[in-house]
């Protein structure tokens, strides 16, 4: 549990033992997280996404201190909601994740391919959605403004987020940009659940549209460094969201 | 596309955790000094471990106090060899087996930018009692024209004399000393390669105990280099056959299936393999030797084995509890169906199988998928991670825990073998490997097939 989670924990110790109107001034010192989220939307282009039919992201990945470094690639379809994603690491291989709008999957060498189901399966559906990127998916069905922070070395509102799967994850908002600077998501895989914290830094504008253009995360012990190279719209192919042959044949058995 | 980081993530924490034993590693000559590099290459493998251990109170030592202890050797240091020894002091306060420091010129030795080509004697070998036996030879290699083969005592490898460093071995106390063989044993291994060509001086004991000094040529080593992270170049080897009885219309055979190191290259092979041996009586992994690699790998592998997602062990870090788990196979690659193989699964193991594959053995032998023949594995199964420090050395250091599927660990106590066959020179000699002998036996007298199958003989 990082220090972010149990200040969380604490403060929400604190809230049972404070009276109903201390908690009153509380909230009203802090923003609504729905203008918090408007603020941000506006900050990174408004609707512009909007006027295009799909965006291809390239990236690459660092774990400098374990040498290791990967190509990124991430596909979204707007309409249909898919996404793939492949990651090519050195000496291990490509690892792909999908979603075909109504089953979520992977295939990377190790452990083969599957279907993901659960609350693994239900988060990468969650997060194909393109509004999910804005936070105006309607998968998101509570957005909360809990304190205000620092995170990232800046000043940030920090915002709970209920998805309709149960699962929650925060954003911090920047007080002067109304960026997102900081994110933290339990990712969940078959091996279990991990919180991570990630660190968006470097907005850059990608064809009138922002997006962060570094991110930064710590993971056991280890710091992990996204830079995206590119952000292109309406560039991917229909042949390119299919799925291999093995999770085809996996979502066909279903 | 809210988070295409985080999928990468899923990926991400299954690379990461590596589980590895450290490769064999020869003493290097000494670098230029530069003592502010050193002090730095220190304070990062200080700082690396105290934050990425997975008990966080550091087993109840004092971790700022052993670095005062302990950097002033740095700061008063001469070479290279100082901050080393300071460094290994260090981690090994911890007292586990997945601590370790790559020099940095072995790495750079191993590297493939350079003109050498990696060789090998092409025979492998092991301590049995106090002796060192050669204990597989590779056909086809020039030790084996040589005439080199299994049940030959090796006493001196170029330079180094074996009884002198077996005499060494003998003052470390016992608990320490299984895991200083090992050591051993991996690096006399390592002591067997060079580039490719080159002769390698060695003196044996042959089979009638008449001293054999000859000069080895070494073979290119076979395999398909692999590169993965910090980690130095590894050779991976995969080998697969069926031992075949000819009777049952010549359906009743057993699978057999050996690979040096878990890396993912192995994973094609080893679908394609058992796709070969569906119809096998019994499949025999013989993970002799194997010390280990990508952790995550065992739940493709085991996927073979397993209809359901079995819980093969839960690996402990500091920031989560994270489980490896079967994944069923149910479709080849191509997508053609599959069903995961219902037969007997042997597995063979001796004290240089480590890690990832102990992780494998244990599951399935907790789980009742498989049963285990050998020697008892080398307890030393933690996931660790390697990074390099200032002065270009590579640490090692641990970042988890491993239990098996009934909450025992592994580390220490190693895989116990159901059926244990110590390996015995008589034995070797005579062209026999009991341990797989047995395990085709066992293989055999399951209800799928009671057939007698030809020898399983060492190749």
């Amino acid at each position: 549990m990082n220090v972010f989670v149990r200040r969380v924990g604490l403060a929400a110790a604190a809230l049972s033992f404070v009276s109903v109107a201390a908690t009153r001034v509380s909230a009203q010192a802090l923003p609504d997280a729905k203008d918090l989220i408007q603020k941000y939307n506006e900050a990174v282009g408004g609707n512009a996404w909007k006027s295009h039919t799909s965006a291809r992201m390239k990236g690459t990945l660092e774990v400098p201190a374990a040498g290791m470094r990967a190509d990124i690639e991430a596909m979204n379809v707007f309409a249909s909601k898919t996404f793939m994603m492949k990651t090519t690491i050195p000496g291990m291989g490509e690892m792909l994740a999908g979603f075909d709008g109504t089953t979520a999957w992977s295939k990377e060498p190790m452990s083969g391919a599957r279907i993901l189901t659960g609350v693994e399966g239900a988060q990468a559906a969650e997060e194909a959605d393109p509004e999910a990127s804005m936070r105006t998916s309607p998968n998101i069905t509570k957005s909360e403004t809990v304190e205000k922070t620092t995170m990232n070395s800046q000043e940030c509102y920090k915002v709970v987020h209920t998805w309709k799967s149960g699962r929650t994850s925060q954003d911090c908002f920047s007080v002067t940009t109304g960026l997102i600077v900081a994110s933290i998501v339990k990712q969940t895989s078959m091996m279990g659940e991990m919180e991570v914290t990630t660190l968006l830094g470097e907005y850059k504008d990608f064809g009138g549209i922002k997006r962060a253009g570094t991110t930064t995360m710590q993971m056991m012990g280890q710091e992990i460094k996204t830079t995206v190279t590119a952000w292109e719209w309406d560039t991917v192919k229909p042949a390119e969201m299919e799925p291999p042959a093995d999770i085809k044949a996996l979502l066909k058995k279903g | 596309m809210s988070n295409p980081l985080g999928t990468t993530l899923r990926f991400l924490v299954a690379a990461l955790a590596a589980t590895f034993v450290a490769t064999p590693i020869e003493a290097q000559a000494p670098q230029p000094f530069d003592r502010a590099v050193e002090l730095a290459s220190f304070d990062t493998a200080w700082t690396r471990v105290r934050d990425s251990y997975y008990d966080a109170s550091m087993r109840g030592l004092n971790w700022s106090a052993l670095r005062d202890t302990l950097r002033p050797r740095v700061e008063h240091g001469r070479s290279r060899e100082d901050t080393r020894s300071a460094i290994s002091t260090l981690v090994s306060r911890l007292g586990e087996s997945h601590f370790g420091l790559i020099p940095a010129d072995a790495m750079d030795a191993g590297s493939t930018d350079k003109s050498d080509v990696a060789g090998d004697a092409g025979f492998e070998v092991r301590f049995v009692d106090s002796t060192l036996v050669v204990t597989r030879v590779d056909g086809g290699t020039p030790a084996s024209a040589m005439g080199v083969h299994a049940g030959w005592l090796v006493e001196e490898i170029d330079t180094l004399r074996v009884i002198d460093v077996l005499r060494a071995t003998a003052s470390v106390s016992a608990p320490t000393r299984r895991f200083a063989l090992v050591r051993l044993t991996l690096n006399i291994n390592g002591r067997l390669t060079g580039p490719s060509g080159e002769k390698l001086r060695l003196v044996f004991r042959d089979g009638k105990n008449a001293r054999r000094e000859l000069l080895v040529p070494l073979r290119e080593t076979p395999g398909q280099v692999v590169e993965y992270g910090a980690l130095p170049p590894m050779h991976v080897r995969f080998d697969s056959r069926r031992l075949t009885s000819g009777v049952r219309g010549g359906s009743a055979c057993v699978g057999v299936i050996r690979f040096n190191i878990f890396m993912t290259p192995v994973m094609p092979q080893f679908e394609d393999a058992m796709s070969g041996m569906r119809s096998c009586t019994g499949v025999i992994l013989d993970l002799r030797g194997n010390v280990g690699g990508l952790g995550a790998m065992v739940m493709g592998i085991s996927g073979h084995y397993f209809a359901k997602a079995e819980t093969l062990g839960t690996m402990r870090l500091r920031e989560a509890t994270m489980r490896y788990v079967a994944n069923p196979v149910r479709v080849s690659r191509s997508g053609q169906p599959l069903q995961p193989f219902e037969g007997r699964v042997a597995i063979v193991v001796d004290e240089l199988s480590a890690s990832t594959t102990e992780i494998l053995a244990a599951a399935m032998q907790v789980l009742g998928r498989a049963r285990v023949f050998g020697t008892p594995s080398a307890g030393q199964a933690l996931p660790a991670l390697m990074t390099r420090l200032p002065n270009g050395d590579r640490l090692m250091y641990v970042i988890g825990d491993f239990a098996g599927p009934g909450g025992s660990r592994v580390e220490g106590a190693g895989v116990v073998p159901d059926e244990p066959f110590p390996l015995s020179r008589r034995a070797l000699l005579a062209g026999r490997d009991e341990a797989l002998e047995a395990a085709v036996r066992w293989i055999e007298s399951s209800g799928r097939s009671t057939d007698s199958l030809k020898s399983a003989g060492r190749r």
